[in-house]
Protein backbone atom coordinates (compact mmCIF):
# COMPACT_ATOMS: atom_id res chain seq x y z
CA UNK A 1 0.00 0.00 0.00
CA UNK A 2 2.76 2.41 0.98
CA UNK A 3 4.73 1.33 -2.08
CA UNK A 4 1.70 2.04 -4.26
CA UNK A 5 1.40 5.51 -2.75
CA UNK A 6 5.08 6.18 -3.44
CA UNK A 7 4.68 5.14 -7.08
CA UNK A 8 1.58 7.28 -7.47
CA UNK A 9 3.43 10.25 -6.02
CA UNK A 10 6.25 9.68 -8.51
CA UNK A 11 3.75 9.65 -11.36
CA UNK A 12 2.12 12.79 -9.98
CA UNK A 13 5.51 14.52 -10.06
CA UNK A 14 5.62 13.76 -13.78
CA UNK A 15 2.27 15.45 -14.24
CA UNK A 16 0.34 12.25 -14.86
CA UNK A 17 -3.30 13.27 -14.56
CA UNK A 18 -4.49 9.72 -13.93
CA UNK A 19 -2.05 9.37 -11.07
CA UNK A 20 -3.21 12.69 -9.65
CA UNK A 21 -6.81 11.54 -9.68
CA UNK A 22 -5.82 8.24 -8.13
CA UNK A 23 -3.93 10.00 -5.33
CA UNK A 24 -6.83 12.38 -4.77
CA UNK A 25 -9.39 9.62 -4.44
CA UNK A 26 -7.11 7.65 -2.16
CA UNK A 27 -6.66 10.60 0.22
CA UNK A 28 -10.09 12.19 -0.16
CA UNK A 29 -11.61 10.85 3.07
CA UNK A 30 -8.57 11.72 5.14
CA UNK A 31 -8.28 15.26 3.77
CA UNK A 32 -12.02 15.93 3.76
CA UNK A 33 -12.30 15.02 7.44
CA UNK A 34 -9.69 17.68 8.24
CA UNK A 35 -11.37 20.31 6.10
CA UNK A 36 -14.74 19.52 7.67
CA UNK A 37 -13.42 20.37 11.15
CA UNK A 38 -12.40 23.87 10.13
CA UNK A 39 -15.19 24.67 7.71
CA UNK A 40 -18.62 25.85 8.74
CA UNK A 41 -20.35 23.63 6.19
CA UNK A 42 -19.74 21.01 3.52
CA UNK A 43 -19.50 23.48 0.67
CA UNK A 44 -16.77 25.44 2.35
CA UNK A 45 -14.99 22.19 3.15
CA UNK A 46 -15.17 21.20 -0.51
CA UNK A 47 -13.79 24.57 -1.53
CA UNK A 48 -10.94 24.26 0.95
CA UNK A 49 -10.20 20.72 -0.19
CA UNK A 50 -10.11 21.64 -3.87
CA UNK A 51 -7.65 24.48 -3.32
CA UNK A 52 -5.57 22.33 -0.98
CA UNK A 53 -5.20 19.54 -3.54
CA UNK A 54 -4.33 21.97 -6.30
CA UNK A 55 -1.59 23.43 -4.11
CA UNK A 56 -0.44 19.94 -3.22
CA UNK A 57 -0.16 18.86 -6.87
CA UNK A 58 1.65 22.06 -7.83
CA UNK A 59 4.16 21.72 -5.01
CA UNK A 60 4.47 17.97 -4.96
CA UNK A 61 8.02 18.32 -6.29
CA UNK A 62 8.99 19.84 -2.95
CA UNK A 63 7.68 16.91 -0.91
CA UNK A 64 10.56 15.23 0.93
CA UNK A 65 9.72 11.75 2.19
CA UNK A 66 12.65 11.84 4.61
CA UNK A 67 11.04 14.70 6.56
CA UNK A 68 7.74 12.99 7.20
CA UNK A 69 5.02 10.88 5.69
CA UNK A 70 2.80 12.10 2.91
CA UNK A 71 -0.32 12.19 5.08
CA UNK A 72 1.29 14.59 7.52
CA UNK A 73 2.44 16.79 4.64
CA UNK A 74 -1.04 16.83 3.11
CA UNK A 75 -2.62 17.51 6.52
CA UNK A 76 -0.51 20.65 6.93
CA UNK A 77 -1.51 21.80 3.48
CA UNK A 78 -5.22 21.30 4.21
CA UNK A 79 -5.00 23.03 7.60
CA UNK A 80 -3.06 25.96 6.13
CA UNK A 81 -5.64 26.33 3.38
CA UNK A 82 -8.41 26.18 6.00
CA UNK A 83 -6.74 28.88 8.07
CA UNK A 84 -6.32 31.04 4.97
CA UNK A 85 -10.05 30.75 4.39
CA UNK A 86 -10.80 31.64 8.00
CA UNK A 87 -8.42 34.58 8.03
CA UNK A 88 -10.09 35.97 4.92
CA UNK A 89 -13.48 35.82 6.57
CA UNK A 90 -12.78 36.76 10.18
CA UNK A 91 -10.58 39.05 12.20
CA UNK A 92 -8.27 37.87 14.93
CA UNK A 93 -8.01 40.65 17.47
CA UNK A 94 -5.44 40.47 20.21
CA UNK A 95 -7.17 39.62 23.45
CA UNK A 96 -5.84 38.65 26.85
CA UNK A 97 -7.33 35.63 28.62
CA UNK A 98 -9.45 36.03 31.72
CA UNK A 99 -8.82 33.98 34.82
CA UNK A 100 -9.08 30.53 33.41
CA UNK A 101 -11.57 28.32 35.13
CA UNK A 102 -11.63 24.65 34.37
CA UNK A 103 -15.03 24.05 32.80
CA UNK A 104 -17.05 21.14 33.97
CA UNK A 105 -18.53 19.03 31.21
CA UNK A 106 -20.35 15.80 31.64
CA UNK A 107 -18.38 13.41 29.44
CA UNK A 108 -21.25 10.98 29.29
CA UNK A 109 -23.23 13.56 27.40
CA UNK A 110 -20.53 13.78 24.76
CA UNK A 111 -20.25 10.03 24.50
CA UNK A 112 -23.93 9.73 23.90
CA UNK A 113 -24.08 12.54 21.43
CA UNK A 114 -23.89 11.95 17.70
CA UNK A 115 -20.61 12.96 16.03
CA UNK A 116 -22.40 15.23 13.57
CA UNK A 117 -24.14 17.00 16.46
CA UNK A 118 -20.82 17.52 18.21
CA UNK A 119 -19.35 18.91 15.01
CA UNK A 120 -22.32 21.23 14.70
CA UNK A 121 -21.69 22.51 18.24
CA UNK A 122 -18.07 23.23 17.39
CA UNK A 123 -19.07 25.05 14.21
CA UNK A 124 -21.33 27.30 16.26
CA UNK A 125 -18.29 28.79 17.96
CA UNK A 126 -17.08 32.18 16.75
CA UNK A 127 -14.86 31.70 13.71
CA UNK A 128 -11.54 32.55 15.34
CA UNK A 129 -12.41 30.68 18.51
CA UNK A 130 -13.50 27.72 16.43
CA UNK A 131 -10.15 27.65 14.60
CA UNK A 132 -8.10 27.91 17.78
CA UNK A 133 -10.13 25.21 19.52
CA UNK A 134 -9.80 22.75 16.62
CA UNK A 135 -6.10 23.44 16.22
CA UNK A 136 -5.40 22.99 19.91
CA UNK A 137 -7.86 20.31 21.04
CA UNK A 138 -8.17 18.23 17.86
CA UNK A 139 -5.02 18.67 15.80
CA UNK A 140 -2.60 19.05 18.69
CA UNK A 141 -1.07 22.44 17.97
CA UNK A 142 0.50 24.35 20.85
CA UNK A 143 -0.45 27.92 21.64
CA UNK A 144 2.90 29.04 20.27
CA UNK A 145 2.25 27.30 16.96
CA UNK A 146 -1.29 28.64 16.80
CA UNK A 147 -0.06 32.14 17.49
CA UNK A 148 2.48 31.83 14.69
CA UNK A 149 -0.05 30.39 12.25
CA UNK A 150 -2.73 32.99 12.91
CA UNK A 151 -0.40 35.94 13.51
CA UNK A 152 -1.73 36.47 17.02
CA UNK A 153 -0.19 36.38 20.48
CA UNK A 154 -0.11 33.27 22.58
CA UNK A 155 -2.33 35.07 25.09
CA UNK A 156 -4.94 35.61 22.42
CA UNK A 157 -4.74 31.95 21.47
CA UNK A 158 -5.31 31.01 25.11
CA UNK A 159 -8.21 33.43 25.35
CA UNK A 160 -9.89 31.84 22.33
CA UNK A 161 -9.41 28.38 23.81
CA UNK A 162 -10.92 29.53 27.09
CA UNK A 163 -13.87 31.03 25.26
CA UNK A 164 -14.37 27.84 23.29
CA UNK A 165 -14.43 25.76 26.43
CA UNK A 166 -16.95 28.03 28.11
CA UNK A 167 -19.28 28.04 25.16
CA UNK A 168 -19.01 24.31 24.57
CA UNK A 169 -19.62 23.63 28.26
CA UNK A 170 -22.83 25.55 28.13
CA UNK A 171 -23.96 23.99 24.88
CA UNK A 172 -23.06 20.42 25.84
CA UNK A 173 -24.66 20.71 29.25
CA UNK A 174 -27.69 22.13 27.52
CA UNK A 175 -28.10 19.01 25.43
CA UNK A 176 -29.42 17.04 28.39
CA UNK A 177 -29.58 13.84 26.49
CA UNK B 1 -5.46 25.69 30.28
CA UNK B 2 -2.52 24.14 28.47
CA UNK B 3 -3.74 20.57 28.80
CA UNK B 4 -6.37 18.86 26.74
CA UNK B 5 -9.31 18.02 28.88
CA UNK B 6 -11.01 14.60 28.79
CA UNK B 7 -14.12 15.96 27.14
CA UNK B 8 -11.97 17.57 24.46
CA UNK B 9 -10.39 14.19 23.76
CA UNK B 10 -13.88 12.77 23.44
CA UNK B 11 -14.82 15.55 21.06
CA UNK B 12 -11.75 14.83 18.94
CA UNK B 13 -12.68 11.17 18.76
CA UNK B 14 -16.23 12.07 17.83
CA UNK B 15 -15.09 14.41 15.08
CA UNK B 16 -13.03 11.64 13.54
CA UNK B 17 -16.25 9.66 13.24
CA UNK B 18 -18.00 12.35 11.29
CA UNK B 19 -19.05 10.90 7.92
CA UNK B 20 -17.44 12.50 4.91
CA UNK B 21 -19.83 13.90 2.29
CA UNK B 22 -19.73 12.24 -1.10
CA UNK B 23 -18.43 15.17 -3.08
CA UNK B 24 -15.31 13.56 -4.48
CA UNK B 25 -16.34 13.78 -8.14
CA UNK B 26 -17.44 17.39 -8.08
CA UNK B 27 -14.36 18.44 -6.15
CA UNK B 28 -12.11 16.53 -8.56
CA UNK B 29 -13.65 18.28 -11.55
CA UNK B 30 -12.91 21.64 -9.96
CA UNK B 31 -9.37 20.49 -9.19
CA UNK B 32 -8.87 19.47 -12.83
CA UNK B 33 -10.10 22.85 -14.01
CA UNK B 34 -7.71 24.62 -11.67
CA UNK B 35 -4.84 22.40 -12.74
CA UNK B 36 -5.58 23.04 -16.42
CA UNK B 37 -6.08 26.76 -15.91
CA UNK B 38 -2.46 27.64 -15.17
CA UNK B 39 -1.28 26.12 -18.45
CA UNK B 40 -3.65 28.29 -20.42
CA UNK B 41 -3.90 31.47 -18.41
CA UNK B 42 -1.39 31.81 -15.62
CA UNK B 43 -2.25 34.05 -12.71
CA UNK B 44 0.80 36.24 -13.04
CA UNK B 45 0.15 37.14 -16.67
CA UNK B 46 -3.42 37.96 -15.79
CA UNK B 47 -2.15 40.71 -13.55
CA UNK B 48 0.44 41.93 -16.02
CA UNK B 49 -2.03 43.01 -18.67
CA UNK B 50 -3.61 45.39 -16.22
CA UNK B 51 -0.27 46.92 -15.33
CA UNK B 52 0.72 47.00 -19.00
CA UNK B 53 -2.50 48.69 -19.93
CA UNK B 54 -1.93 51.20 -17.18
CA UNK B 55 1.61 51.81 -18.31
CA UNK B 56 0.45 51.95 -21.91
CA UNK B 57 -2.23 54.37 -20.85
CA UNK B 58 0.29 56.62 -19.21
CA UNK B 59 2.73 56.28 -22.09
CA UNK B 60 -0.07 56.86 -24.55
CA UNK B 61 -1.19 59.94 -22.69
CA UNK B 62 2.37 61.21 -22.58
CA UNK B 63 2.74 60.46 -26.27
CA UNK B 64 -0.45 62.31 -27.13
CA UNK B 65 0.69 65.30 -25.10
CA UNK B 66 4.05 65.22 -26.87
CA UNK B 67 2.40 64.99 -30.30
CA UNK B 68 0.03 67.83 -29.50
CA UNK B 69 2.94 69.93 -28.27
CA UNK B 70 4.92 69.20 -31.42
CA UNK B 71 1.98 70.00 -33.65
CA UNK B 72 1.34 73.20 -31.73
CA UNK B 73 4.99 74.17 -32.04
CA UNK B 74 5.09 73.22 -35.70
CA UNK B 75 2.04 75.23 -36.70
CA UNK B 76 2.95 78.14 -34.49
CA UNK B 77 6.43 78.12 -35.99
CA UNK B 78 5.01 77.69 -39.43
CA UNK B 79 2.68 80.57 -38.78
CA UNK B 80 5.66 82.80 -38.02
CA UNK B 81 7.53 81.74 -41.12
CA UNK B 82 5.11 83.25 -43.53
CA UNK B 83 5.44 86.53 -41.69
CA UNK B 84 9.19 86.25 -42.06
CA UNK B 85 8.95 85.24 -45.65
CA UNK B 86 6.57 88.00 -46.57
CA UNK B 87 9.14 90.73 -46.27
CA UNK B 88 11.46 89.06 -48.73
CA UNK B 89 8.61 88.94 -51.21
CA UNK B 90 7.96 92.59 -50.72
CA UNK B 91 11.61 93.42 -50.95
CA UNK B 92 12.15 92.07 -54.41
CA UNK B 93 9.25 94.05 -55.67
CA UNK B 94 10.71 97.13 -54.12
CA UNK B 95 14.10 96.28 -55.50
CA UNK B 96 12.69 95.52 -58.87
CA UNK B 97 11.78 99.06 -59.56
CA UNK B 98 15.07 100.25 -58.16
CA UNK B 99 17.12 98.36 -60.66
CA UNK B 100 15.05 99.83 -63.37
CA UNK B 101 16.03 103.33 -62.38
CA UNK B 102 19.75 102.72 -62.00
CA UNK B 103 20.26 101.07 -65.34
CA UNK B 104 19.73 104.17 -67.29
CA UNK B 105 22.13 106.05 -65.06
CA UNK B 106 24.92 103.52 -64.75
CA UNK B 107 24.82 102.10 -68.22
CA UNK B 108 25.52 105.45 -69.70
CA UNK B 109 29.10 105.59 -68.48
CA UNK B 110 29.82 102.08 -69.57
CA UNK B 111 27.98 102.50 -72.81
CA UNK B 112 30.69 104.48 -74.53
CA UNK B 113 32.89 101.50 -75.21
CA UNK B 114 30.40 99.59 -77.35
CA UNK B 115 28.82 101.22 -80.35
CA UNK B 116 25.17 101.88 -81.13
CA UNK B 117 22.15 100.73 -79.20
CA UNK B 118 23.61 97.34 -78.57
CA UNK B 119 26.34 98.66 -76.29
CA UNK B 120 23.82 100.15 -73.97
CA UNK B 121 22.15 96.81 -73.65
CA UNK B 122 25.47 95.15 -73.02
CA UNK B 123 26.32 97.67 -70.36
CA UNK B 124 22.99 97.04 -68.72
CA UNK B 125 23.83 93.41 -68.36
CA UNK B 126 26.48 93.83 -65.69
CA UNK B 127 24.13 96.03 -63.74
CA UNK B 128 21.34 93.53 -63.95
CA UNK B 129 23.39 90.78 -62.36
CA UNK B 130 23.88 92.88 -59.29
CA UNK B 131 20.20 93.38 -58.93
CA UNK B 132 19.40 89.81 -59.72
CA UNK B 133 21.80 88.58 -57.12
CA UNK B 134 19.68 90.30 -54.56
CA UNK B 135 16.62 88.67 -56.00
CA UNK B 136 18.18 85.25 -56.15
CA UNK B 137 18.89 85.36 -52.44
CA UNK B 138 15.65 83.51 -51.90
CA UNK B 139 13.56 81.17 -53.94
CA UNK B 140 10.74 83.66 -53.77
CA UNK B 141 12.89 86.14 -55.56
CA UNK B 142 13.01 83.98 -58.59
CA UNK B 143 9.36 84.26 -59.38
CA UNK B 144 9.68 87.94 -58.87
CA UNK B 145 12.25 87.95 -61.57
CA UNK B 146 9.36 87.45 -63.88
CA UNK B 147 8.92 91.13 -63.33
CA UNK B 148 11.99 91.47 -65.42
CA UNK B 149 9.69 91.29 -68.34
CA UNK B 150 8.19 94.53 -67.23
CA UNK B 151 11.49 96.05 -66.30
CA UNK B 152 13.60 97.71 -68.86
CA UNK B 153 16.59 95.61 -68.01
CA UNK B 154 14.86 92.37 -68.79
CA UNK B 155 13.62 93.69 -71.98
CA UNK B 156 17.17 94.38 -72.80
CA UNK B 157 18.23 90.89 -71.91
CA UNK B 158 16.83 89.09 -74.92
CA UNK B 159 18.78 91.22 -77.31
CA UNK B 160 21.87 90.57 -75.23
CA UNK B 161 21.58 86.93 -76.11
CA UNK B 162 22.07 87.98 -79.66
CA UNK B 163 25.46 89.38 -78.75
CA UNK B 164 26.87 86.11 -77.64
CA UNK B 165 30.40 87.44 -77.93
CA UNK B 166 29.87 89.91 -75.10
CA UNK B 167 28.10 87.38 -72.97
CA UNK B 168 31.03 85.08 -73.25
CA UNK B 169 33.23 87.83 -71.91
CA UNK B 170 31.14 87.94 -68.78
CA UNK B 171 30.45 84.27 -68.19
CA UNK B 172 29.43 84.06 -64.57
CA UNK B 173 26.65 86.57 -64.31
CA UNK B 174 25.10 85.85 -67.66
CA UNK B 175 24.89 82.12 -67.38
CA UNK B 176 23.58 82.00 -63.82
CA UNK B 177 21.14 84.77 -64.15
CA UNK B 178 19.55 84.05 -67.46
CA UNK B 179 19.74 80.32 -67.31
CA UNK B 180 17.70 79.80 -64.13
CA UNK B 181 15.08 82.53 -63.90
CA UNK B 182 13.33 82.49 -67.27
CA UNK B 183 11.19 79.36 -66.88
CA UNK B 184 9.57 80.04 -63.49
CA UNK B 185 9.29 83.79 -63.33
CA UNK B 186 7.85 84.50 -66.71
CA UNK B 187 4.83 82.35 -66.10
CA UNK B 188 4.07 83.63 -62.63
CA UNK B 189 4.26 87.34 -63.14
CA UNK B 190 3.04 87.76 -66.64
CA UNK B 191 -0.17 88.99 -65.15
CA UNK B 192 1.65 91.99 -63.76
CA UNK B 193 2.23 93.25 -67.20
CA UNK B 194 -0.32 95.47 -68.84
CA UNK B 195 -2.20 93.77 -71.60
CA UNK B 196 -1.97 95.38 -74.96
CA UNK B 197 1.26 97.20 -74.18
CA UNK B 198 4.42 95.88 -75.78
CA UNK B 199 7.97 96.54 -74.78
CA UNK B 200 8.32 99.18 -77.44
CA UNK B 201 5.26 100.99 -76.19
CA UNK B 202 6.66 100.94 -72.72
CA UNK B 203 9.87 102.54 -73.86
CA UNK B 204 8.06 105.19 -75.71
CA UNK B 205 5.63 105.70 -72.88
CA UNK B 206 8.00 108.03 -71.08
CA UNK B 207 7.89 110.37 -73.95
CA UNK B 208 4.20 109.93 -74.35
CA UNK B 209 3.63 110.69 -70.71
CA UNK B 210 5.70 113.77 -70.88
CA UNK B 211 3.81 114.83 -73.96
CA UNK B 212 0.51 114.27 -72.17
CA UNK B 213 1.65 116.34 -69.28
CA UNK B 214 2.55 119.02 -71.67
CA UNK B 215 -0.80 118.75 -73.30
Amino acid sequence: MEQDLTNIILDCRNGNRKAQEQLYRQLYGFAMAIAMRYAVDEHEAADILGHAFVKMFRSIQSYDATKGNFHGWLKRIVINESLDHIKQRSQFSNLMPDTAEEPYVNNSIIERTDAAAILELVRQLPRATHAVFVMYAIDGYTHKEIAAQLNISEGTSKWHLSEARKILQQKINALKI
Amino acid sequence: MNEITPYEQLIAEKLDQVPVPDMADSIWSSIEMQLDAPTNVPEAPAQKPASILKSIGWYGLAGIVAVVALLWWYFSHKGHEPKDTMPPKALPEKHAPLPVAPPPVEPSPVAPSPAGPAPVKKNAIPVVPGVIKKDTASSHDVPKDSVRIDSGIRRILPPVNLDSSHLQKVPLPDVDLYGTPPPLPTRGKKHKGVKGITDDDYKISAGKDSGRKKN
